[in-house]
């Protein structure tokens, strides 16, 4: 049965996973995301140097914080109306997000002249995971309220 | 029909890989409170179905053989709407 100390502790996840990305974003806009290390596939390269990391990573944060000023509520667009809650769907776009800026990090750490730390993908795979769990935490009893 | 520059190969590379990931993650949530849902429903038929013997044994002690028939819990729509 949900209890205020749940909806305090998913509440508290949220905002946690929205200080991972804020945090990215501040370094993207930093300069600091960019990869130092040359690698020998050259889309990597072009991909890291998008300056859309720092937009997107900043957009899922807000999302995300914005997602809590009404959590459970099911959007609905024309004739759309979505299955999972709005907190859900943030912490579904959070994770895709991650895991995307993730998964190319981890291939330019793997294909790069020397080896370099994987701390940074590592670290971002293990906060998605947290966001893919958290968004199953907020869909948890949701059909009750449809049906 | 030019060649694409790396910038664009890339964005479309990160926006068509965001795409998909989304799509995985929100059919696994959905996914994971259909499979909910269904336990619930499960759960709450065993419990019913318990019930109805406890009382038709206890009913069944006292003489009393012609209770009403019991409804089905699942119907043909509901199966149908699964």
């Amino acid at each position: 049965m949900p209890t205020a100390a749940h909806h305090r502790g998913r509440v508290l996840a949220t905002l946690g996973a929205a200080g991972a990305h804020l945090y990215l974003a501040v370094i993207a806009f930093a300069g600091l995301l960019n990869y130092t290390v040359p690698t020998k596939y050259e889309v990597l390269q072009q991909i890291a140097a998008q300056d859309a990391w720092a937009w997107i990573m900043l957009v899922c944060a807000l999302l995300l914080v914005g997602s809590l000023a009404a959590p459970k509520h099911h959007v609905q667009i024309g004739a759309w109306h979505s299955a999972l809650p709005l907190a859900a769907l943030a912490c579904n776009i959070g994770f895709a997000m991650l895991t995307t800026w993730a998964l190319f990090n981890m291939l330019w750490g793997m294909s790069t002249a020397r080896p370099v730390s994987l701390a940074g993908p590592g670290m971002a795979f293990i906060v998605a995971l947290g966001e893919q769990l958290l968004a199953n935490a907020w869909t948890r009893g949701s059909h009750t309220k449809v049906r | 029909m030019g060649e694409l520059s790396g910038q664009t190969v890339g964005a479309l590379l990160v926006g068509v890989t965001i795409l998909l990931t989304f799509l995985v993650s929100q059919t696994s949530t959905k996914a994971r409170e259909q499979r909910r849902r269904l336990k619930a429903l499960a759960k709450r038929d065993i419990a019913a179905a318990d019930w109805i013997h406890r009382v038709q044994v206890w009913a069944a002690q006292r003489g009393y053989t012609d209770l009403p028939k019991v409804p089905a819990v699942l119907s043909q729509d509901d199966e149908d709407e699964e």
